[in-house]
């Protein structure tokens, strides 16, 4: 539930922060192109010719979904969990054993939600790169989809992930771990982040979240969750898979500029750097009206009591542990996906496209 | 240096003027162990000696003998200005031009010092009267001749000579550089299409003596506006010998000269001719430590980050002094996660530039990914002090609200943030 779920929660949190750019509720347009080598977010048009990119689509993101339980001590302060997602959510997974002995590295990347929130994660990433209906030819479109589909497996992720996170665990600190992650609260608060991340539950977000400018959250509530961003770092790691996706399309699309056009490429990571303001910004409120969503079933004592794990040496190591996993394979990922996306339909194609079907179609 | 040089040939030619009989009778007779002319041999010694204080007492001595005796008030002056004792040196010239109110070596001295004092009228009356007393068609020459012709008349006339010095320094210390520049290329001071930086250069490497190190690094700034790290050097020296005004001003200049360079790198993306410029700089000025950094900046966005930290550790090699190129080379170990090395060179930056607020948040970002918590505390308590101070609150919000949050919940899951903020005013850049 820690860093693990947290890890996975923060990336899902990255898409649904991409995705309230891209499409929020408010529906509001969005449009995103590359100039140079910056992606840039935009309510406004890009000029005529610019590389329209596609934005995360709503559909296949795995957003943060309504708690499953209702709060135990205070209700939220804003109307979150409908009645009929109001009950005790299942446990992570019918196969999933917990046992007493020695932990395993599958079974704690399991228990802590990693695993069985990774495919979702993955495909809501491997959406950042597919074009919008319409934007490309069939062939093209096909072409772009086989490319991510071959990058964006999750079993294979998965596989990287779990040998990082092997090189940066011993066994001593997986037991440790796995204190936390096999006790009743643990998992019961990996399934209310597993619950949350079903994709359905995202208009409900979307209204929680506008609720909270009217109705805030209690003093100690805000506070339990802030912390809880300070000791997992969701925040942060949130803008970071975001700045990959964004990233990886920037360096893609310098790579495949003339020679005498290219952009170095160490101006890309800086413009690159420039957008890491702007995206933390918009990050850092989504998460924690997100956090406040998905932990809303949780009495603030029990709350604390994550917090204070994932705050602990345990806590940290996994936390650290699955952030670098998790970030590093993506990074490296995207950045393939990027370019061989560019490679198997180069931009010239896509502008084409775009200027066929009129340059502001907004994604 | 500059400064110095300025104010030694002041005082070399008060020397001369006790041979030179206008100083009235007290001159004329033979020195004794105690006359002020023997003081004033004696003081001159010193001086040369590097003796400068001893030089100064001897200066005073002589011209407490002998309140009358312009060589002995002269020496004394230019001691007390060298000595920074500019109130001593206003009497000192005061008095001797109340001596000898018609010679023109009193004259020049006066206009110097008012120069440096920024009273530049007084300065141009001082000028315009030691031009007075050449002969008319000298003056019409000097006025209105070409430049060919300017260079034998300044040869031969030692006094329109220091004329012209002193105006270009006037024009200078008023930041009229272009002026100046114009006035130099009119008397044929400089000569276009010379190489003077590189000439400066070998001068200053080659052990030449400071008077001439100095001369040769001016007709640089005078003569070759694009030689940015020579006129860097060129205000180092003002400002070292006190001389902050102008010495801030040709700061500036070489800023704004080595920005343009940078410009023309960032607006036209000639990345080879920018490379060039700097290339030359260094071979120029192999001291200078600006170029270093620029180099490390071309490698750095062609994403060699190694290539950077080469460059970096070689311009603090060539400078140790340069907090900036400490401070450049502890944000790209930063940012390559060499905690160790960067804190090392942010540690020099802060011990350099104790008011450097990015390289004192950096420095906190490394102890911090260190796990040295109360280090960390103190760096970024004192940047957001010190930057709260001059700035405002909001320059550094970010650092100030995570030292907040570590200060209440611990050590963070993420590093702290490092802004630079643009603290530090004016020429202190370097």
């Amino acid at each position: 539930m820690t860093r693990g779920p947290k890890r996975a929660l923060a990336t899902a949190l990255t898409l649904v922060t991409l995705a309230a750019l891209a499409t929020p509720a408010h529906a509001l347009e969005v449009y995103r192109w590359i100039e140079g080598a910056t992606v840039v977010y935009s309510d406004q048009p890009p000029p005529t010719g610019a590389v329209l990119t596609s934005l995360p689509r709503r559909a296949p993101l795995p957003v943060v979904t309504a708690p499953d339980a209702p709060r135990a001590d205070t209700p939220p302060p804003v109307e979150a969990a409908p009645a009929e997602t109001a009950a005790v959510p299942p446990p992570p997974a019918a196969d999933v054993i917990v046992g007493a002995g020695p932990a395993t590295f599958d079974e704690i990347l399991e228990l802590s939600g990693m695993r069985p929130q990774l495919p979702g994660i993955v495909r809501a990433l491997a959406a950042e790169y597919l074009p919008a209906a319409g934007q490309l030819s069939e062939h093209d479109t096909a072409l772009v989809g086989q490319v991510v589909a071959r990058h964006f497996a999750p079993e294979r992720l998965y596989a990287v992930i779990r040998d990082d996170f092997r090189r940066r665990v011993d066994h001593k600190g997986l037991d440790a771990m796995a204190v936390w992650f096999r006790s009743p609260i643990g998992r019961r608060i990996t399934a209310l982040e597993i619950a949350a991340s079903r994709p359905e539950v995202a208009p409900k977000i979307d209204a929680y979240a506008a609720g909270l400018k009217t109705s805030p959250a209690p003093a100690a509530r805000l506070e339990l969750v802030q912390r809880l961003d300070w000791v997992t770092g969701t925040s942060h790691e949130t803008t970071e898979l975001g700045l990959s996706i964004a990233g990886s399309v920037a360096r893609a699309a310098a790579a495949a500029a003339p020679a005498e056009r290219r952009t170095r490429a160490g101006l890309v990571e800086r413009r690159v750097e420039e957008m890491r303001g702007q995206m933390a910004a918009l990050v850092g409120q989504n998460v924690l009206a997100q956090m406040l969503y998905v932990y809303g079933p949780l009495s603030d004592a029990e709350l604390k009591e994550y917090v204070d794990f994932l705050a602990s040496p345990p806590g940290r190591a996994y936390g650290r542990a699955a952030q670098s996993a998790l970030l590093r394979v993506v990074r490296e990922v995207a950045d393939r996906t990027a370019l061989e996306v560019l490679r198997a339909v180069p931009p010239q194609r896509w502008v084409s496209a775009q200027k066929a079907a009129g340059a502001t179609a907004p994604r | 240096m500059t400064a110095r040089v300025r104010v030694a040939l002041a005082i070399a030619l008060a020397f001369v003027s006790v041979g030179t009989g206008t100083a009235g009778a007290q001159e004329q007779r033979a020195p004794t162990p105690e006359s002020p002319g023997a003081l004033v041999e004696r003081a001159r010694a010193a001086y040369a000696q590097g003796r400068h204080r001893e030089a100064l007492e001897t200066a005073r001595r002589a011209a407490g003998a002998a309140p009358r005796s312009l060589s002995a008030l002269l020496a004394l002056g230019g001691m007390a200005e060298f000595m920074g004792e500019f109130d001593e040196a206003y009497h000192a010239y005061a008095q001797a031009q109340a001596l000898a109110p018609n010679d023109n070596v009193t004259r020049y001295r006066v206009a110097s010092f008012a120069t440096r004092i920024g009273d530049y009228d007084r300065a141009l009356r001082e000028l315009d009267a030691i031009l007075g007393t050449q002969p008319k068609s000298m003056q019409f020459f000097f006025r209105w001749a070409p430049a060919f012709l300017q260079k034998p008349l300044l040869k031969r006339s030692p006094a329109l000579e220091q004329f012209v010095a002193l105006q270009i320094d006037i024009l200078m210390e008023k930041g009229d550089v272009a002026e100046a520049r114009r006035l130099a290329r009119r008397h044929a001071i400089v000569d276009s299409g010379r190489d003077y930086c590189a000439e400066a250069d070998a001068k200053k490497t080659g052990g030449g003596s400071a008077d001439e190190v100095f001369k040769a690094f001016r007709l640089a700034v005078l003569g070759q506006p694009s030689a940015a790290d020579c006129i860097w050097w060129y205000g180092q020296w003002l400002t070292d010998e006190g001389y902050m005004r102008l010495g801030r001003l040709m700061v500036e200049e070489s800023t704004r000269m080595t920005s343009s360079q940078e410009q023309r790198y960032l607006r036209d993306g000639d990345v080879e001719g920018a490379a060039r410029l700097f290339d030359e700089s260094l071979r120029l000025s192999p001291t200078f430590a600006r170029p270093y950094s620029y180099k490390a900046r071309l490698a750095l966005d062609d994403g060699d980050r190694e290539g950077a930290v080469r460059w970096l550790r070689r311009g603090v090699e060539a400078d140790p002094d340069s907090w900036r190129t400490w401070h450049n080379l502890g944000k790209v170990l930063l940012a390559a996660e060499r905690w160790d090395e960067a804190e090392h060179a942010l540690a020099k930056t802060v011990d350099l530039f104790p008011d450097d607020v990015g390289g004192r948040l950096a420095l906190a970002r490394a102890l911090y990914a260190q796990g040295k918590w109360d280090g960390y505390r103190k760096q970024t308590e004192y940047a957001v002090g010190f930057a709260r101070g001059c700035c405002g609150a909001d320059v550094v919000k970010e650092p100030a609200g995570f030292l907040d949050k570590f200060q209440r919940w611990g050590p963070g899951a993420v590093l702290p943030p490092t802004p630079d903020p643009r603290v530090i005013l004016g020429w202190n850049q370097d």
